[in-house]
C-alpha cells in the first residue's frame, strides 16, 4: 500500500504541475498567444468545477444508499445546457454587456446597484456554500485516512487532518487565485488548471469503472445481472425526491457562485455556450456512467460498515490495484481543490468587493480621494476572505461531525444557493421586479432554508434540541424544522425545498407587485430584459464639476497605473483630444464606471465614481427613454419603412424618366432620320432632271418644258417640306405670335372652303351653316391653316366612291367644336397613336405629303388653346377640333 | 401613433428553415424534461402489486435519454451553425 507521505508527495508534484500550467497560460494570454484558453473545449472542462469530490466520492455513496437517485444531480444541469438558448444565452450576454463579476454583483446591479442586495446575496452564497467546503475538506481528509490506516475505513477523520488540509487548500487557492487582480475578473490560469483537473477526475473514475466492471464485474452483461441482483436492484425512488432534486441542481447549476464564474463570468462568446450545451451533459454523463457499478460491487465485496462514500478508493485498494488507488485519489484531490479554488476565489471577489471595499471606502474619511494603491487592499482583502471562507468550511465539518454522507451535505448547500433563483430569473425576463421584491424573497428563502435544512444538519442537541424537532420552536408545532406549517410527512429535503422557494418566489413577485421602483432600477430593468434589443447608455451622469485628474488618480489606484492611462488615453483619443486626459463627459464617465465594476463590482464602482463626480442623476431624457422604449422602437422602424417606400417611388420616378429620355432619343433618331429621306427624294429629282437638261443634246422643247416643270415642282414641294417644318420648329418652341382678330366661324369655313376649291377633285362638301353662327376671337389665320390642311387631306386620302366632307359645329358643354367627317376607309386602329405624329403617313398613295400636316394642326390648337382629336366615325374618319374657349385662350396667352 | 410594421409572414426558404431547426433547439430541454419526469410514475415498491422496475432498466432509460439529447444538441447545433455560416447562432 502506497505510505501516506508517497502520497502527499504525489500531491505536491500534481500541485506544481498545475501552477506550471497555469503559469503557461497566463504568459501565454499576456504575449497574446492565448487563444485555444478561449476554446471551447477548456470551456466545457471548466465547467466540470460542478463535479466536486460529491461527484467523486459522494455520488457511489448516494447510489449506494439510494440507488438511481444520484442522478438526479447531474440531470438537472443537462437539462439547464441543453436548454441554454433559453436562460444561459440571455445570462451570458448580460454578463457581458455590464462586466458582471459574480452573480452578487449581477443581482445588485440589476437592481440599481443596490449595495445592500449584494451584501445579503454575498452572506448567503458565503453561508450557503460552507458546507459544501466542508464536504471537500470531509472527502480529502477521508481519502489520506484510508492510506495512512487501513482499519480507518469504518471510522470517524480526525479533525487535525481536517485542519492540515484546510489550511493546504487555503494556501494553494491563495497562492493560485489572488497573485494578481485581473481587469476584468477572469483567470486564465485558473480556467485552464480547472480544466486540467477535469481531464484527470474524468480519466481516474473512468478507469475505476472500467476495473470494477470489466476487471471485477466480468463484464457489462454480468454486471448489469450483479446489479438487478444487488440490495439496489429494483427502482426505488420516492418521486417527489426526483423531481425536487433534479429542479435543485438545476437551479444551483445557475446560482452557485463558482458555477457562476466559470459560466458567466469567464465566457467569452456564444460560441462556447453552444458546444458546451452537448458537450458538458456528455461530461456529467461519462462522469456517472459507472457510479451504479462501482457502488453495486462496493456492497457486494466490501465489508459491511464501510463507508460507502469511499468506494471509489477502497475497491482498488482492497484488489491490491495501489496505482489505480493512487490515480483515483488523485482525480478525488482535483475534484475537491478545482471546487475549493474556484468557489472561494467566487466568493472572495463577492466579498471584498461588496462587504470590504465598501466598508473600507467609508471608513476611510476622504473616501475615493484617498492616496495609495487600493488594489493593494482589494487583494489583501481577496485573501483573507479565502482564509475565512476555508475556515467556516472547516468549522462546519469539525462541528457537523464529519460524518454525514457526502450527498446529503451537499443538497444542503445546493437548497440555500437555489434561493438566487427567483430574484435571479425574475431580474433577467421581468422588468416589473424590484429591489424590495427581490429582498424580501431572499431573505425569506434564505430563513426558511436555514431553519429547516442548514441548522437540522448539525444533528440533534448541537443547534436544535431534540424536543424542537418533536415540538417545534417555542413548542409551536406549526414551526417543527421538518414539518412546518403542518406539512409534514414530506421528505426533509423536499419540505425544505418546497417552502423555501415556494415562500421566496411567492415574496418576491408579491413585493415586486406592490412597490415601486427607483429610476435607476428601472433603467437597469430595461438594460437586463432587453439586453438582445437594445444597448442604451447604461445611466447618466450628470454634467460634472469633477476633474479629469481626480479621475485618473482613482483609476490608478484601482486599474493599475499603467491599465488607466491606456484607458484615458484611448477615451482622450475618442472625443478628439490630444493628451491622456479626456474630458469628464457623461459617457466617459460611464465607460469608467464599467471598467471600474470589473475590477471591484457594479456597487461599489458606482459610489466610488458618485463619490468624486457627486451623486448619479438619472436624466430627464433616460427616464423618457424607459417609458417611450417601445414607441421609439415602432417609430424607428416607421421611419425606416417610409424612408423605403420613399426610396421605392424615387426609383419608379428615375426609371420612367430614364424611359422617356430614352423615347425622346429615339424620336430624334428617327427625326433626323426621316428629315435628311424627305429632302433626299425631291433632291434627287432635281438633280437626275437637271442633268437630263445639262447633258442631253437636241431636247424637244415640250421636253424641256416638262423636265423643267419637273424641277420646279419639286423644288415647290421642298420650299412646301421646308417651310412646314419651320412653321412646326416656330410652333413647337412656343415662338409664335398670335394675330388675335374676332370674326365669324362661317366665314372662316367659308375662307377655307375656297382656299381649297382648287385641287378639290370630286370631293363634295356638306355644311349645316345654322349652326356655324358662333363669333370667336382667334388667330383666324392658324385656325383657318387647320381647317385647309384637315379639308384638303379629306380632298387626298378619302378613297370612298363618292367622297363626301361633312362640317358639323356643335356646342358641347361650353365648347365650340367643328367636326369635320368624310366617308372614306377607316384608319386601322395601331395606326390611329401614330397619325398626330411627324412624318406619319397612312395610306399614302403617291408620297406627295410631308406627313407634317396634322403635327402641326395639333401644335397650333394646342397654342390657340384649343384641341385637336380623332374619333373613327360609322364609315369615316372624323377629325374633330374643340375650339378655344375665352377663358382658356387667355390662358395659353 | 402609426400603426406596428407587420412581420414578414413569407420568408425565404432557408431563413423558414433555420428558424423551424431553432424551434427544434428550443423545445429540447422540454423534451428531455418529459422523459426524464417519466421515471415518477413508476411503481416505486410503495403499492406492491405491480412488479418494480430492475434498476439495469432504470440505468437504461436514464443514459439512453441523455445520449438521444446529446446528439440532437450537437446535431442541431450543427446544422445552425452551418445555416448561419459558421457564424454564432
Amino acid at each position: 500500500m502506497a505510505s501516506l507521505n508517497t502520497l502527499v508527495a504525489v500531491c505536491l508534484i500534481y500541485v506544481a504541475f498545475l501552477f506550471a500550467v497555469a503559469f503557461a497560460a497566463e504568459r501565454a494570454a499576456i504575449r497574446g498567444k492565448g487563444g485555444w484558453l478561449r476554446a471551447p473545449l477548456v470551456y466545457t472542462l471548466s465547467l466540470s468545477v460542478y463535479c466536486t469530490a460529491w461527484t467523486f466520492y459522494g455520488a457511489v455513496g448516494y447510489a449506494a444508499r439510494s440507488g438511481m437517485e444520484f442522478v438526479t444531480i447531474y440531470l438537472g444541469p443537462s437539462l439547464v445546457m441543453i436548454g441554454w438558448w433559453w436562460v444561459l444565452r440571455k445570462l451570458v450576454r448580460i454578463g457581458r454587456t455590464q462586466r458582471v463579476t459574480s452573480i452578487a454583483d449581477l443581482i445588485s446591479s440589476r437592481y440599481g446597484k443596490s449595495n445592500a442586495l449584494a451584501i445579503v446575496v454575498t452572506l448567503m452564497a458565503v453561508i450557503g456554500v460552507t458546507p459544501y467546503i466542508a464536504l471537500q475538506l470531509q472527502s480529502v481528509t477521508l481519502s489520506l485516512s484510508i492510506f495512512s490506516d487501513a482499519e480507518a475505513v469504518v471510522r470517524r477523520p480526525s479533525a487535525t487532518a481536517g485542519f492540515w488540509v484546510a489550511a493546504g487548500l487555503a494556501l494553494f487557492t491563495v497562492l493560485f487565485g489572488t497573485r494578481n487582480l485581473n481587469a476584468n475578473e477572469r483567470h486564465d490560469g485558473v480556467v485552464i488548471a480547472v480544466a486540467v483537473e477535469a481531464v484527470v477526475k474524468l480519466i481516474a473514475l473512468l478507469a475505476v469503472g472500467g476495473f470494477v466492471v470489466w476487471g471485477l464485474g466480468g463484464g457489462l452483461g454480468q454486471m448489469m445481472a450483479r446489479i438487478d441482483a444487488s440490495d439496489i436492484g429494483t427502482w426505488q425512488v420516492d418521486s417527489s425526491r426526483w423531481l425536487a432534486l433534479t429542479a435543485v441542481s438545476a437551479a444551483a447549476f445557475l446560482c452557485l457562485p463558482r458555477m457562476f464564474q466559470v459560466l458567466v463570468v469567464e465566457n467569452d462568446g456564444d460560441r462556447q455556450l453552444q458546444i458546451a450545451s452537448w458537450a458538458f451533459p456528455l461530461y456529467l454523463m461519462l462522469m456517472s456512467l459507472f457510479v451504479v457499478p462501482i457502488a453495486v460491487m462496493g456492497l457486494e465485496m466490501l465489508p459491511a460498515g464501510s463507508n460507502p462514500d469511499l468506494f471509489v478508493l477502497t475497491l482498488p485498494l482492497a484488489e491490491g490495484r495501489d496505482g489505480l488507488a493512487v490515480l483515483s485519489f488523485l482525480g478525488g484531490f482535483s475534484s475537491a481543490t478545482s471546487m475549493v479554488i474556484v468557489a472561494t476565489l467566487a466568493l472572495s471577489t463577492m466579498v471584498s468587493n461588496h462587504i470590504v471595499m465598501p466598508l473600507w471606502l467609508s471608513l476611510r474619511a476622504e473616501g475615493a480621494t484617498v492616496s495609495g494603491d487600493v488594489r493593494n487592499v482589494v487583494i489583501l482583502s481577496r485573501r483573507l476572505s479565502i482564509m475565512v471562507i476555508i475556515a467556516f468550511g472547516f468549522l462546519y465539518f469539525r462541528f457537523s461531525g464529519g460524518s454525514a454522507a457526502l450527498a446529503s451535505i451537499g443538497l444542503i448547500s445546493f437548497v440555500g444557493v437555489a434561493q438566487f433563483l427567483p430574484a435571479l430569473m425574475g431580474g433577467i425576463f421581468w422588468r416589473g421586479s424590484t429591489r424590495g421584491g427581490a429582498l424580501a424573497g431572499l431573505i425569506t428563502g434564505f430563513s426558511i432554508w436555514a431553519y429547516t435544512s442548514l441548522l437540522p444538519s448539525f444533528g440533534v442537541d448541537t443547534v436544535y434540541s431534540a424536543a424542537l424537532f418533536e415540538e417545534g420552536l417555542w413548542g409551536l408545532a406549526w414551526l417543527r424544522p421538518h414539518a412546518l406549517f403542518g406539512l409534514g410527512g414530506l421528505d426533509p429535503t423536499v419540505h425544505a425545498v418546497v417552502w423555501s422557494l415556494t415562500l421566496n418566489t411567492v415574496f418576491f413577485i408579491g413585493v415586486s407587485l406592490l412597490s415601486f421602483p427607483s429610476p435607476m432600477e428601472r433603467l437597469q430593468g430595461a438594460q437586463f430584459v432587453n439586453v438582445f434589443d437594445h444597448a442604451g447608455p447604461a445611466m447618466g451622469w450628470r454634467a460634472s464639476t469633477t476633474t479629469s485628474e481626480d479621475l485618473m488618480i482613482m483609476a490608478q489606484r484601482i486599474l493599475g497605473a499603467e491599465e488607466a492611462r491606456d484607458l484615458f488615453r484611448t477615451a482622450a483619443h475618442a472625443q478628439g483630444i490630444s493628451g491622456y486626459l479626456p474630458e469628464p463627459t457623461p459617457a466617459f464617465l460611464s465607460t469608467l464606471e464599467r471598467e471600474l465594476a470589473a475590477s471591484v463590482g457594479a456597487a461599489t464602482a458606482h459610489a466610488m465614481v458618485s463619490q468624486l463626480v457627486g451623486g448619479a442623476s438619472v436624466s430627464v431624457e433616460d427616464l423618457m427613454a424607459v417609458a417611450n422604449e417601445s414607441a421609439q422602437i415602432l417609430e424607428y422602424s416607421n421611419q425606416l419603412e417610409a424612408k423605403s417606400a420613399e426610396l421605392t417611388r424615387t426609383a419608379g420616378q428615375l426609371r420612367e424618366a430614364n424611359e422617356k429620355l430614352k423615347a425622346l432619343s429615339v424620336q430624334k433618331d428617327a427625326f433626323l432620320g426621316q428629315i435628311s429621306h424627305e429632302l433626299r427624294t425631291p433632291m434627287t429629282s432635281i438633280r437626275s432632271f437637271s442633268e437630263i437638261l445639262r447633258d442631253t443634246d437636241g431636247l424637244g422643247s415640250v421636253e424641256k418644258t416638262r423636265y423643267a416643270s419637273i424641277i420646279h415642282a419639286e423644288a415647290v414641294r421642298l420650299t412646301r417640306l421646308l417651310d412646314d417644318l419651320l412653321d412646326l420648329s416656330v410652333l413647337e418652341n412656343g415662338q409664335v405670335n398670335l394675330n388675335l382678330v374676332t370674326g365669324s366661324l362661317s366665314e372662316l369655313i367659308d375662307h377655307a372652303v375656297m382656299t381649297t376649291r382648287s385641287g378639290a377633285g370630286k370631293l363634295s362638301i356638306e355644311r349645316r351653316r345654322l349652326n356655324e353662327a358662333v363669333s370667336l376671337t382667334t388667330d383666324h389665320d392658324r385656325l383657318g391653316q387647320v381647317f385647309v390642311n384637315l379639308i384638303t387631306n379629306a380632298q387626298k386620302y378619302c378613297d370612298a366612291e363618292n367622297p363626301t366632307l361633312t362640317v358639323s359645329v356643335e356646342e358641347k358643354d361650353g365648347c365650340t367644336m367643328v367636326r369635320f367627317a368624310d366617308n372614306g376607309t377607316t384608319i386601322p386602329g395601331a395606326s390611329r397613336a401614330l397619325i398626330f405624329e411627324k412624318f406619319s403617313r397612312i395610306n399614302d398613295k403617291d408620297g406627295s405629303g410631308a406627313g407634317l400636316g396634322l403635327a402641326i394642326c395639333r401644335e397650333i390648337m394646342t397654342r390657340l388653346g384649343g384641341d385637336i382629336m380623332y374619333e373613327p366615325d360609322e364609315g369615316g374618319n372624323a377629325f374633330v377640333i374643340q375650339l378655344p374657349s375665352e377663358k382658356r385662350l387667355a390662358a395659353a396667352q | 401613433m402609426t400603426s406596428k410594421v407587420p412581420p414578414d409572414v413569407f420568408v425565404e426558404r432557408d431563413t423558414y428553415r433555420k428558424r423551424r431547426w431553432m424551434d427544434a433547439l428550443r423545445l429540447l430541454p422540454f423534451c428531455g424534461l418529459g422523459l426524464w419526469a417519466l421515471p415518477i410514475i413508476w411503481s416505486n415498491g410503495s403499492a406492491d402489486e405491480t412488479p418494480l422496475v430492475a434498476t439495469s432498466q432504470a440505468i437504461a432509460y436514464v443514459f439512453v435519454v441523455w445520449l438521444f439529447l446529446i446528439i440532437s444538441g450537437f446535431a442541431l447545433g450543427r446544422v445552425l451553425s452551418l445555416k448561419t455560416g459558421g457564424r454564432e447562432v
